[in-house]
C-alpha cells in the first residue's frame, strides 16, 4: 500500500502537476500514459499470464453460519471488515480533520485555499498518496478474494470505481458507498435473476445503470448541487 | 525567406495542402511502398478521418468523448451487415451507417450533454462499452458474437468509362481558359482553346486509345498552370498563346512516340488493381464500367485519401461557417455563449452527430478493406487511442491530426518489425537525443544561451563513453542519463538555481563511473537489450511519450492557430514558470 501510495504521488509529480493549469484535455492524455506506462511495467515485471495469489492463512479460516442456508467464509468477513474499516476512516479523516478540512477547500477552488494559507501541492500530493494506497488495497482484496489476476485487470476495475463514484456523487463518500453497493447489488442481482446468458451482459448492465441514473441524477444520487464555477 | 515568392504575403495555407495532397498522391509510387506498407497507410488514413471526425467534437465543440470507437463500428456493422445479408455495394451503404452513427450518437447523448465534462467523459465511455459487450454478445443474432463478421464485400466502382468523362472534363477546361484569357480578346481565347482541343483528342483518337484521355487531362492541367503563369508575370498574349502551344506539342510528341505502349502500362495497371466488369448501360445513356476493388491495398489507399480530401475539405468549410464559429464560443465560454443567443446544447448535440455520423462512414471504409470485422477492433483502446490523435496533435487543429496519427498509429505499426538489438547501434540514438534537447530547448527558450550550453554539455558526456569504449548499449543508459539531466535542469532553473556548475559535476561522474564500469556494464546491457521485446514495451513507451508531449506541448504538437483575439487561458498554456500574464494570441 505504501509502495503503491509513492508511486502515486511519483506520477502526480511527473505527469500532472506540470499539466495543472493546462486545460482539461491534457491531464487525461497524461493520465491515460501514465496508466499505460503502469500497465507494461506490470506485464514486464511480473509476467502477461493469470497468476495466481499466494494462498496464505486466509484461505483456511473457518465460515460463520448467519442465517439459515447463509454462510460467510472467514475470507469474505475480512474483506467486509477491512472495507468498513477504511470507508469509516477515510470519512473521518475527511470530514474531522484539519489536513480533510483542507483537502476539501483545495477542491472547491485552489486559489482561495492558497490564499487562506493551504499549500496546495502539499495536499494535492497527499490526496495522489492516499487515492492509490486505497486503489492498492483494493487491488490486493481482489487479488486476496478471486485467487488469481492479470496486469489488465485495472481497467475494467478503474472504470468500475469511476462509474461508482460518479452514481453516489463526487466528493461524497457516502455517496461513493452508495454508489458502490447500488452497483454491485445490481450486477449481481441482474446475473442470478436475469436468466440464462445474463451474466455476460453484466458489464453492460452497470453502464446502462450509470446512464439511467445520471439522466435522472446528473450530480449523482447524493451529490450536493454545487454551483457551477461562473 | 519563403515569403519573398509571395511578396511578402505569408503563403495561404491551401497551398500546403496541396503540396501535402501531391505528396501523398507520389507516395504509394515510391520503391519501400510495399503492399504491407500501403496497407499501413490505408489504415492510418482511416485514423486521419476519424482523427479530424473527433476533433468536430472534443477539438471544436471541446466536449469530451472517449466512446467514438462505438460509432466507428456502427458504422462498420453497419456496412457488414447490408453487404452481407442483403448484398448492398459496400459504398453504397454510407448514407445509411452516417445515419445509424449519427442517429445513436444524437440518442445517447441528448440526455447527458447538460452534464459536467468529466459525467459526460463517463458516459460516452459507458456507451462504447454497452456496444462492444452488445456486439459481443451477438445482439439480434447478426453481428456474430466474438468472432466478427466475414466477407464484407469490397467496393465497387461504377465509371462511365470513357466516354463522356473526357468530354465534359475538356469542356471545363476551355471554359476555365476561356475566363482566364478574357482581357486577351477573342481571337486568343479562340487559338488558345483549339490548341487544346486537338492536342488534348488527336492521340487517344489517332492512336485508337480511349484510355490516353486520362493522360491527356494532365496535359491540360499543365498547360492552364503555365498559361495563367505567364499571365501573373506579364507576359505579352503572343507568349501566352506560344507556351500553351509548346506544351501541347511537347505532350503530342511524346504521346505518338509512346503512347501506345502507356496505353498498354495503363490498361494492365487498372487490370491489375481492379476487377473490371462488363459495361453496364446507365441512365442518361451512358455506360458504366464497374471497376471492382481486389485485396491489393492500393487502390484503397486513393479510395481512403479521396475521402480525407472531402473531410478536410468539408471541415473547413464548416469551421467558418455560422454553426463553426458557434462551437468556438461553446467552447470557450458557454455561458457567453448562451447569452449572445447560442442555442449551446443543440449546437453540441449537431457537433455529436457530425462527428459520429462521419465516423460511421470510417467504418464503412474500414469494413471494406478488412472485410473481417471483430468486437476488438472498436474497444475503449481504441476510443483512447482517437483521443490521443486528437489531443496529442493539437485539438482543433487539422495538421495535429496527422501528426497525431503517426505518432499513435504509424509509429507503433513500424515499430512492430523492429529489431531491438539493431535500433541501439545505428544512428536512433542520436535521433532520440535530439529530440530530448530540442524538446529542452523549446521549453526553456527565454534562456537560450544557457539552455544551449548545457545541451551541449550533455551531448558530451552522452557520446563520449560509447564512442570511446566502442560500446554502443551504452546509448541507453545515456538516453536515461539525457532526460534525467533535462528534467533536473528544467526544474533547477524554476527555482533560480545556478545549473551549470551541477550538472557539469553530475556528467563527469557519470562520464567517469561509465569508463571505468563501462565495458562490464554495457555486456549486462546488452543482454538486458536482446532480451526486451518491444512489443511487450510498446504501450508502455507509448504512454511515456504522452505524458512527456503533454508537459512539453499541452496545446498539442501543431496547437490550433487561434484567429481573433481568444484570451488564451484554455489551451495555449504559459509556462508554469511564468504562469501569470494570459497572452493575447
Amino acid at each position: 500500500m505504501g509502495f503503491i501510495g509513492l508511486m502515486g504521488m511519483t506520477i502526480e509529480r511527473v505527469a500532472y502537476r506540470p499539466l495543472r493549469t493546462a486545460g482539461r484535455l491534457s491531464p487525461v492524455i497524461s493520465a491515460l500514459g501514465a496508466a499505460f506506462v503502469l500497465e507494461a511495467l506490470a506485464r514486464n515485471v511480473s509476467s502477461a499470464r493469470w497468476q495466481t495469489y499466494p494462498e496464505g492463512l486466509l484461505r483456511g479460516l473457518p465460515s460463520v453460519q448467519v442465517a439459515e442456508g447463509v454462510a460467510l467464509s472467514g475470507l469474505q468477513i475480512i474483506v467486509l471488515v477491512v472495507c468498513a474499516a477504511v470507508m469509516v476512516g477515510l470519512y473521518l479523516f475527511v470530514q474531522r480533520t484539519r489536513v480533510g478540512t483542507a483537502m476539501r477547500a483545495v477542491s472547491l477552488d485552489h486559489n482561495v485555499s492558497r490564499l487562506m494559507g493551504i499549500n496546495v501541492n502539499q495536499i494535492i500530493t497527499l490526496v495522489f498518496f492516499i487515492g492509490p494506497a486505497l486503489g492498492g488495497l483494493a487491488g490486493v482484496l481482489v487479488g486476496v478474494y478471486y485467487g488469481s489476476f492479470n496486469f489488465t485487470l485495472g481497467w475494467t476495475f478503474g472504470l468500475k470505481a469511476f462509474i461508482a463514484a460518479i452514481l453516489g456523487g463526487i466528493g461524497n463518500i457516502p455517496g461513493a458507498v452508495l454508489g458502490g453497493f447500488v452497483l454491485g447489488i445490481t450486477e449481481t442481482m441482474a446475473t442470478a435473476y436475469g436468466g440464462a446468458g445474463a451474466s455476460a451482459w453484466k458489464d453492460a448492465i452497470a453502464y446502462v445503470l450509470l446512464i439511467v441514473i445520471l439522466i435522472a441524477r446528473p450530480t449523482g444520487l447524493l451529490g450536493e448541487t454545487v454551483a457551477e464555477k461562473v | 525567406m519563403n515569403r519573398a515568392l509571395t511578396n511578402g504575403r505569408p503563403i495561404p495555407s491551401w497551398v500546403w495542402y496541396a503540396l501535402l495532397l501531391l505528396a501523398a498522391l507520389a507516395l504509394p509510387f515510391f520503391g519501400f511502398m510495399d503492399a504491407s506498407r500501403t496497407s499501413v497507410a490505408v489504415f492510418a488514413g482511416i485514423y486521419v478521418i476519424l482523427g479530424l471526425s473527433l476533433n468536430i467534437i472534443v477539438g471544436y465543440a471541446g466536449l469530451f468523448q472517449l466512446g467514438h470507437a462505438a460509432f466507428f463500428g456502427l458504422g462498420a456493422y453497419t456496412a457488414a451487415i447490408l453487404s452481407l445479408n442483403a448484398g448492398v455495394s459496400v459504398l453504397l451503404t454510407i448514407p445509411l451507417a452516417m445515419l445509424v452513427a449519427g442517429g445513436a450518437a444524437v440518442l445517447v447523448s441528448k440526455p447527458v450533454l447538460h452534464l459536467r465534462g468529466d459525467y459526460l467523459c463517463i458516459v460516452t465511455i459507458a456507451f462504447g462499452e454497452i456496444f462492444r459487450i452488445a456486439v459481443v454478445n451477438n445482439i439480434f443474432g447478426i453481428t456474430g458474437g466474438s468472432n466478427g463478421l466475414f466477407g464484407t464485400g469490397r467496393p465497387e466502382l461504377l465509371v462511365p468509362w470513357v466516354e463522356p468523362i473526357p468530354f465534359l472534363f475538356l469542356v471545363v477546361a476551355l471554359a476555365i481558359y476561356a475566363v482566364g484569357a478574357r482581357k486577351r480578346g477573342r481571337a486568343v481565347q479562340v487559338a488558345g482553346g483549339a490548341i487544346l482541343a486537338v492536342a488534348y483528342y488527336a492521340p487517344p483518337l489517332l492512336l485508337g486509345q480511349p484510355a490516353l484521355s486520362l493522360v491527356s487531362m494532365v496535359m491540360v492541367i499543365v498547360a492552364l498552370g503555365v498559361a495563367s503563369a505567364l499571365r501573373n508575370r506579364n507576359a505579352d498574349a503572343q507568349r501566352e498563346l506560344i507556351g500553351v502551344a509548346v506544351v501541347a506539342a511537347l505532350f503530342a510528341v511524346a504521346m505518338f512516340v509512346g503512347g501506345a505502349s502507356l496505353a498498354g502500362t495503363v490498361e494492365t495497371a487498372l487490370a491489375e488493381n481492379f476487377n473490371v466488369g462488363d459495361p453496364i448501360a446507365g441512365p442518361l445513356g451512358l455506360t458504366l464500367v464497374p471497376f471492382a476493388f481486389k485485396r491489393d491495398p492500393r487502390p484503397y489507399y486513393f479510395l481512403v485519401l479521396a475521402f480525407i480530401v472531402i473531410t478536410i475539405v468539408g471541415i473547413r468549410r464548416l469551421q467558418d461557417s455560422r454553426l463553426g464559429r458557434a462551437w468556438l464560443y461553446v467552447r470557450e465560454d458557454e455561458l457567453a455563449a448562451e447569452a449572445m443567443g447560442i442555442h449551446t446544447t443543440r449546437v453540441k448535440l449537431v457537433a455529436f452527430a457530425i462527428g459520429s455520423a462521419w465516423a460511421g462512414v470510417a467504418g464503412v471504409l474500414y469494413a471494406s478493406r478488412f472485410t473481417v470485422i471483430a468486437p476488438e477492433s472498436f474497444n475503449f483502446l481504441q476510443s483512447v487511442i482517437m483521443f490521443c490523435i486528437v489531443v496529442l496533435g493539437g485539438s482543433g487543429s487539422i495538421p495535429g491530426v496527422m501528426v497525431g496519427t503517426l505518432g499513435m498509429v504509424v509509429l507503433p505499426e513500424l515499430l512492430r518489425d523492429a529489431d531491438p538489438t539493431q535500433v541501439w547501434s545505428n544512428a536512433v540514438p542520436a535521433v532520440i537525443l535530439a529530440l530530448i534537447l530540442a524538446g529542452y530547448l523549446y521549453a526553456s527558450r527565454r534562456r537560450l544561451s544557457r539552455a544551449a550550453i548545457d545541451s551541449a554539455l550533455i551531448a558530451v558526456a552522452f557520446f563520449l563513453p560509447p564512442l570511446l569504449l566502442g560500446q554502443p548499449p551504452l546509448y541507453v543508459a545515456g538516453i536515461i542519463m539525457a532526460l534525467v539531466a533535462v528534467i533536473a535542469a528544467r526544474a533547477a532553473y524554476a527555482r533560480d538555481i545556478n545549473v551549470l556548475p551541477w550538472l557539469g559535476g553530475a556528467l563527469a561522474v557519470y562520464v567517469v563511473a561509465l569508463m571505468i564500469a563501462g565495458a562490464a556494464f554495457a555486456a549486462q546491457l546488452e543482454s538486458v537489450i536482446a532480451g526486451f521485446n518491444i512489443i511487450d514495451w510498446r504501450d508502455g513507451l507509448m504512454g511515456g511519450a504522452m505524458v512527456l508531449m503533454m508537459i512539453l506541448r499541452p496545446a498539442g504538437i501543431i496547437p490550433e492557430r487561434r484567429r481573433g483575439a481568444v484570451i488564451s487561458a484554455v489551451a495555449a498554456t504559459p509556462e508554469p514558470e511564468s504562469a501569470v500574464a494570459p497572452q493575447i494570441a
